[in-house]
């Protein structure tokens, strides 16, 4: 009761303030905070913004580097005012960053809520028009870059390097990071045979079970031990035929698929993989017992963000609800929309046309499970490499924890004539410098190149870069009442010199965002980019100065704040 | 004797409670979670929260957690899914616990020797040299020694592997790095505390007894001045056998080091926990160890009450 009384009393000073202030002149403006990491890298980063914002907006703004667990927690509590963030495309389709932003969303750390934005992406999502939804999309972003409740800043390169014997590694910009399938070695010094390569895994895969692993170091062991209905060709494309799914049908609308499974599919133990392997993989995931991160990634199924959201009551203190849930839980997996006609049929039913599922299918938590085998070993599924079961290219053939893995090839792998390499050897070396020791004494044959050791590379000129699907942007957060006001918001991104940002802050080779949506998201036609057809580039490379500061001082006075530009020395 | 060591272990276990209830609290003060997936929804997180017992009350987790205790588990480890904090431990000591000890041996017996030569050689080369190492071990980080030890044995001679680990030689780089300070810290403490014993009167006597330079260097001055040394000796091998953070992470070593840290920055509890259990049983047993070796060293230093005459 008594902070009840405070907060009216404080309300009722925060109201007036700005009617005495603005006769006095204005209040000084209260202090923004910048919550970042607290890496080496992001506290450079974070002094960049810093140092820009002082340069070119005159205010001093303060930095809170936390860890990385601190700083999501405080983002998802809306614990912060400016904050560092970044985001990765799920599959190639805006709205995977679009999607974010929507008012219910888990993600709008901001709180941004636009009734135009939400009905835009909701017709993005149920209309069957590909150039209807491209269109809303379109619109929507717009809205976005004009309202600004995020400022995007960069988009991120991959910089790596590979020894010249090494050829046929695919690298994709969504899916698999990396895939060895067609790699091989041709010149390597002291002899190619046996085919091998040798890789920095960086660390010990945390979860090797596919319904539930979030991390990229188990996405790339995973990649290669297991297989979805359909895997990246080198072409680009998920071509029928090129995973474990012989063929399918998709119905008219987009919504009906029937995947008919490989006759040649085994699962490593010389036992067939069948549709009824997905079916209870997809289910597992989806049951809230799991509680798999990734699960969403399912929720275009039918009934499958039903299944997700039942809550299981503790067993212990509540036997009785928990039975209840359980007994729901086993009605809901009769209404899923995906279903193992026979040992070869897969039947899938989607919510509304999604034109990115097939690409999905390749994602780790659509791979199969063999439901005997999970059982079998319980929560222990997947914690060594004798309790699990292999359907990719290659299996585990050895797993050190925190030291070495070695993957071989699969001898009942359906296409293991294109596999090349003989074995896989994965160090777990989680230091920075150890890595660049060994890949120039050519003990590793490709690794990513960290950002320190680029000019390094650069000057060699072995440096490859390809592009990623991240943007990084700064969250303001719209219940600070000074993010509220539009012009600030807009005068902190007119402000933001994005060049100089990437080129002297970054030192990476990453771009200036010009808009949210990276240039590498394309979405019905996969041939043109989002950014680049439908968008353009909206938001500044340079700063404008001075109407930045001329919108900084409107917004300010708007709040009954006064304008005191920091001395820069300058 | 039986009724100290009773006593002891009395003494252990308050000990542990207290440093259990303490790990407890700091760990649940810390914000964060260890589920840190950016795209985690919050469904999930409860589910996940449920999953691992912690949407329970704290106190109810707390009891949980001494229950398990009690029966010598830690539990399931959360970041590293499906794996038991024991068998994480027990798979990792090994590699931690033979780097720790092949450091120890050498830092140990090289500095002892270094310091008593040195102590006895006052002012002339080999206290010089002795000291200059011990400056040297003392100020350079481990990280830039094995960074150095790499490039030039590994990379310029050939002669040792870079990182990776199998075999003997692949301990030998990430062992010297460890003992690197070790070694410094020794000489150190066994050239003063040599030179405090050399000054005695009952050294004095000794010579003037006639008895040879050797008899007198082994029986009064290395057995006076060794204490000290044995004081250390125990949180030392229990902080260098239970691995280290820096010089596992630069060679690839599977050892314990890394889940001191990691664990914290993964909000990873049941690891937290099983670790600092671990170096702390270690750390009272051994210090136990230390306290029963004076007697044998220093008959001045009894155990038992004795009766007096």
């Amino acid at each position: 009761m008594k902070k009840l009384k405070v907060l009216a009393a404080l309300m009722a000073v925060a109201m007036l303030t700005p009617l005495v202030a603005g006769c006095a002149g204005g209040e000084p403006m209260p202090p923004i905070k910048l919550l970042a990491g607290d890496s080496e890298a992001a506290k450079r980063y974070s002094m960049g913004v810093q140092e820009i914002l002082r340069n070119n907006l005159g205010i001093e703004i303060q930095i809170e580097n936390v860890d990385f667990n601190t700083r999501l927690q405080k983002m998802r509590n809306g614990e912060f005012s400016m904050c560092f963030a970044g985001w990765l495309g799920d599959y190639d389709d805006p709205s995977t960053f679009l999607d974010m932003w929507t008012t219910n969303s888990p993600y709008n750390d901001v709180k941004w809520s636009n009734a135009k934005y939400d009905e835009l992406m909701k017709k993005a999502h149920e209309s069957s028009d590909p150039l209807e939804r491209m269109k809303a999309m379109q619109e929507a972003e717009k809205i976005l870059l004009e309202e600004l409740p995020i400022v995007p800043l960069y988009w991120p390169q991959r910089n790596y390097v590979e020894q010249e014997y090494v050829k046929g590694i695919l690298r994709s910009v969504i899916g698999p990071e990396i895939d060895l399938k067609w790699a091989y070695t041709q010149g390597r010094p002291g002899g190619d045979d046996p085919q091998h390569l040798n890789l920095n895994l960086g660390e010990n895969p945390p979860d090797l079970f596919s319904c539930t692993t979030t991390d990229v170091v188990s996405f790339d062991v995973l990649n290669h031990v297991m297989e979805g209905l359909v895997r990246l060709t080198p072409d680009g494309t998920y071509a029928q035929g090129s995973g474990l799914a012989e063929s399918w049908t998709e119905s008219e609308d987009g919504t009906h698929f029937e995947f008919k499974i490989k006759a040649n599919a085994k699962w490593s133990d010389g036992t067939p993989v069948t549709a009824h392997d997905f079916e209870y993989a997809w289910k597992t995931a989806l049951d809230p017992r799991t509680a798999s991160q990734y699960n969403y990634m399912l929720f275009w199924i039918k009934g499958a963000e039903e299944l997700a959201s039942i809550e299981v009551p503790d067993k212990d203190a509540d036997p009785e609800g928990y039975n209840a849930a359980v007994a729901k839980i086993e009605e809901a997996k009769k209404n899923v929309g995906v279903k193992a006609v026979d040992d070869r049929t897969l039947v899938v039913d989607l919510k509304a046309r999604t034109p990115w599922f097939i690409s999905l299918l390749a994602f780790p938590t659509y791979f199969p499970v063999k439901e005997s085998a999970h059982k079998k070993w319980g929560e222990e599924y997947a914690t060594d490499k004798n309790k699990m079961l292999y359907c990719g290219p290659f299996v585990i053939d050895k797993w050190v924890p925190d030291s070495e893995m070695v993957l071989k090839k699969n001898p009942n792998y359906w296409d293991k004539n294109s596999v090349k390499l003989e074995f896989i050897h994965f160090d777990m070396i989680k230091d920075t410098n150890t890595p660049v020791t060994m890949f120039d004494a050519k003990q590793l044959d490709t690794m990513g190149v960290p950002g320190d050791f680029i000019p390094k590379y650069l000057e060699a000129g072995i440096l490859k870069q390809m592009p990623d699907a991240t943007t990084w942007y700064l969250q303001l957060n719209l219940k600070d009442p000074l993010f509220q006001n539009a012009k600030i918001r807009k005068a902190i991104s007119l402000a933001f010199d994005r060049k100089t940002f990437c080129d002297n802050v970054l030192r990476n080779y990453s771009k200036p965002a010009t808009s949210l949506t990276p240039p590498t998201i394309h979405g019905e036609d996969a041939t043109v980019s989002f950014a680049e057809k439908y968008i353009g580039k909206v938001l500044n490379e340079t700063a404008d100065k001075e109407q930045a500061v001329e919108l900084f001082k409107q917004g300010l006075k708007e709040l009954g704040y006064k304008y005191e530009p920091v001395k820069t020395g300058k | 004797m039986g009724r100290y060591i009773l006593r002891r272990f009395g003494l252990m276990f308050i000990a542990l409670w207290a440093i259990v209830t303490i790990t407890f609290i700091l760990m649940m003060a810390v914000p964060g979670s260890p589920f840190n997936n950016p795209k985690l929804t919050p469904t999930v997180r409860k589910q996940l929260e449920r999953k691992y017992g912690l949407d329970k009350p704290l106190w109810k987790q707390y009891l949980i957690l001494l229950d398990q205790l009690a029966h010598f588990d830690f539990g399931i480890s959360i970041r590293e899914r499906g794996r038991n904090v024991n068998d994480i431990i027990k798979e990792r000591f090994p590699a931690s616990a033979l780097l720790g000890i092949e450091a120890l041996l050498y830092a140990v017996s090289l500095g002892l020797a270094m310091g008593v030569v040195a102590a006895l050689n006052r002012g002339r080369w080999p206290d010089y040299v002795a000291q200059v190492l011990a400056i040297i071990g003392a100020s350079v980080p481990n990280f830039v020694v094995a960074a150095f030890m790499q490039w030039l044995f590994a990379v310029k001679l050939g002669i040792l592997p870079i990182a990776r680990w199998g075999d003997f030689k692949h301990t030998i780089l990430p062992a010297f790095c460890l003992g690197f300070g070790t070694l410094a810290t020794m000489t150190r403490m066994m050239r003063s505390s040599t030179l405090e014993v050399v000054n005695q009167d009952y050294v004095r006597t000794a010579k003037a007894k006639g008895l040879s330079s050797a008899e007198i260097t082994w029986r009064h001055i290395i057995r006076n001045s060794i204490l000290p040394i044995v004081t250390i000796l125990g949180p030392l091998t229990a902080a260098i056998t239970t691995g280290t953070f820096v010089v596992e992470r630069i060679f690839g070593v599977p050892g314990l080091g890394r889940f001191y840290v990691d664990s914290i920055y993964n909000r990873d509890y049941p690891l937290i926990m099983g670790t600092t259990i671990f170096y702390a049983i270690l750390l009272l047993f051994l210090n136990f160890l230390v306290d029963v070796a004076y007697g044998f060293i220093d008959p001045r230093i009894r155990l038992t009450r004795g009766k007096e005459v």
